[in-house]
């Protein structure tokens, strides 16, 4: 309460001297060039604080050994390149990225449709958007329980093999079988997601007028017609800039994968393959290399994502 | 082409009855307006034929099928929407060829049509522009080409043309009069102006509050409206009604009121016989008070007392707004050459050759 109060004190304390300072000295002339920036300049001196200057340091650790001693070059990629499990965790992000990404869209698009033609619209989207609420980590500790294994014979005291063994089935090890394993996980990815694709999706799909619909109608398409040479195309913005940032969360997927298997039996990720050199392994060089590699990664889906939020719409 | 039929049609929303008992033939080729005050019910009988809304009760026939329960892209109908309804992410051949494309035309065939129709309505330089980049105007033509180029057998068009401003209105009114002439097919038209239903429509169908007030020519609704609400609806400014008696006197039936007593003629006081000694509603048209020097030669008034409050020169003619006596106020258009100036107290000529009569219980014409 007290940081509180003295920190946003603080700020309009900064904000209302540097005004008066500027008022009371700059020439008339000046003034207006002067001001804009005395406001500006303390988001600018964090920003750079906080971001530019560590993505630089780490870029140059990324150049420099284990222990940050001596410049190797760009030898510390070219391991990592050639490490099989780097690749191992290049190959599920892109796994994750498809799944996550394609899977959290469509569904939450689908429900965004569908939703808007029942008069009980607000109960699906409620619980369809309920784990929004719920962090990375704590779904992860969710989905354990529903993940959980026993050897066949034992109790159940998982969700699914409860089912499953009830059925008559052996019991799975979701999280330890190499076929599956990736795929349980991106399933809690797709859990938390889309209940936000379908909420920005249902906004966007409310957004077309209704007598472009009934047009449609009269000049002849079905609903299947209507849904994707009008719905889809009118919100195709939308869709993009859900898609983008769907995917900038996913390419930064830590939580779930170290909490869930700690990226054991095959289901490494960039992130947690980060996690493991820097402070398992102790090797800075490799550690900033990775985020390196997922910082050049994210940059184009960045540029996409800003320019669709500069013109929100293409009508 | 085939005629449109509303047999008895309800449409109820929950409570609200938005259109009751509806019973209209529409010949082919006719241009019906549908006109009315907001919420009469108008675009609902629109919105029930294009299919976009079903019918509580009653039947609709297209022709001689019903089509009750036919979805709207099986009616052979195409609609103008207010809002133009263009889809905004086609360019505006897109915007025509889509209906084709859905009944399955083949490449050459679309162009071809699309082709044709946007030469009829002047589009031929905008086919590849989006919505987006077209004035108002443009857009509504485009509204209009995209039904044309599906050669249905009823248009329908709801108020089509209340988001252009005067000029280009008066414009598009003629256009629309014109595709109506060329193309041979049945137009169903709705308005909220007048002005429209007068110049447009073949005929003419009045509606309030759900009701069919009456259904009939421009002119014969203008010259013997079938109750009071068609006789305040339609002209502008709208008809003057007094409240008085019908007496008789001297062997002819006069109306009199407390600020003016006007001879019936004799044509119609036979048919007034039975509202001797009761009250009546006069109505009267602006256009028949007159200014005393610039009378037609032969025209046989009555004088008319009041007070000048207010005049509007339109040029043409002159609007002049009167008070006869305590509360009753009245309009009259009269000669352009007229020097009648505010606050006169004057002297005017009623026709009376032209006076309505209503009922004051049932507000019907008496006739």
């Amino acid at each position: 309460m007290l940081a509180i109060l003295v920190g946003s004190g603080g700020v309009v304390a900064l904000f209302y001297g540097a005004n008066a300072l500027v008022e009371r000295f700059a020439p008339g002339r000046l003034k207006g060039r002067i001001l804009p920036w005395v406001y500006l300049a303390p988001a600018l001196l964090l920003l750079v604080a906080y971001l530019v200057i560590p993505t630089v340091l780490t870029v140059y650790v990324s150049l420099l050994d284990a222990r940050s001693q001596s410049f190797v070059g760009f030898s510390n990629y070219i391991s990592l390149f050639a490490d099989p499990s780097m690749g191992e965790a290049f190959r599920n992000n892109i796994f994750w990225l498809v799944g996550v990404t394609g899977v959290s869209v469509s569904l939450g698009l689908l429900i965004a449709v569908l939703a808007d033609r029942v008069g009980y619209e607000p109960l699906p989207k409620t619980l369809i958007f309920l784990p929004m609420a719920i962090s990375f980590v704590g779904a992860s500790v969710i989905w354990k329980f529903i993940y959980a294994f026993r050897p066949a014979g034992t109790a159940q005291i998982g969700l699914l093999n409860g089912v499953i063994t009830s059925l008559g089935f052996e019991p799975v090890g979701w999280l330890v079988e190499r076929s599956l394993n990736n795929f349980a996980l991106i399933a809690i990815m797709i859990w938390l997601q889309t209940g936000f694709c379908m909420v920005l999706l249902s906004a966007a799909v409310k957004g077309i007028p209704q007598e472009m619909i009934e047009a449609a109608r009269i000049d002849g398409a079905n609903e299947v017609q209507i849904f994707w040479r009008i719905v889809v195309p009118m919100i195709r913005s939308t869709i993009l800039v859900v898609s983008t940032t769907t995917v900038l969360l996913v390419l930064k997927v830590f939580d779930i994968v170290y909490v869930m298997t700690a990226g054991n039996q095959g289901t490494e990720v960039i992130a947690s393959r980060m996690f493991k050199e820097m402070f398992s392994f102790r090797h800075y060089g490799r550690g900033s290399a990775i985020a390196v590699m997922l910082l050049l990664a994210v940059i184009p889906i960045m540029v996409v994502n800003i320019r669709e939020f500069r013109q929100p719409t293409t009508r | 082409m085939p005629s449109v039929t509303f047999k008895s049609v309800t449409k109820r929303y929950s409570e609200f009855v938005a259109l009751r008992d509806l019973d209209i033939e529409i010949g082919d080729r006719e241009f019906l307006v549908f006109v009315g005050p907001s919420g009469c019910g108008k675009t609902t009988t629109l919105r029930l034929l294009a299919g976009l809304d079903s019918v509580t009760a009653g039947d609709i026939y297209i022709g001689d099928r019903r089509v009750n329960e036919l979805a709207s892209r099986d009616r052979d109908i195409a609609m103008v929407f207010q809002s133009y309804a263009l889809y905004p992410h086609m360019t505006v051949y897109d915007n025509m060829a889509f209906s084709l494309e859905l009944q399955g035309l083949g490449r050459g065939d679309i162009q071809q049509r699309v082709q044709r129709a946007a030469q009829q309505m002047g589009l031929e330089d905008l086919l590849h522009r989006k919505p987006k980049d077209l004035s108002g105007g443009q857009r509504q033509r485009v509204a209009v080409c995209r039904a044309i180029v599906r050669n249905p057998a009823v248009f329908l068009m709801d108020e089509p043309l209340s988001n252009l401003d005067a000029q280009l209105r008066v414009q598009a009114r003629t256009e629309i009069s014109r595709l109506h002439r060329e193309l041979k097919s049945t137009f169903i038209y709705v308005t909220h102006d007048q002005v429209e239903a007068m110049t447009m429509g073949t005929r003419i169908a009045i509606l309030n509050q759900g009701v069919l007030q009456q259904i009939d020519t421009p002119q014969a609704i203008y010259s013997s409206p079938k109750n009071k609400f068609v006789a305040g609806f339609i002209g502008s400014p709208a008809m003057n009604f007094f409240d008085g008696a019908l007496v008789e006197m001297t062997d002819q039936l006069w109306f009199k009121s407390d600020a003016l007593s006007l001879p019936l003629p004799p044509t119609t006081s036979a048919q007034c016989q039975r509202y001797v000694g009761q009250r009546v509603i006069c109505g009267l048209r602006p256009e028949d008070i007159h200014d005393r020097c610039y009378l037609p030669p032969g025209m046989v008034t009555a004088p008319l007392k009041g007070t000048i409050t207010h005049t509007e020169s339109m040029g043409h003619e002159v609007i002049v707004y009167l008070t006869l006596g305590d509360e009753q106020s009245c309009v009259a258009r009269v000669d352009r050459r007229s020097t009648l100036t505010l606050g006169d107290r004057v002297e005017l000529a009623v026709n009376t050759a032209v006076l309505h009569l209503f009922d004051p219980h049932t507000e019907e014409a008496i006739s």
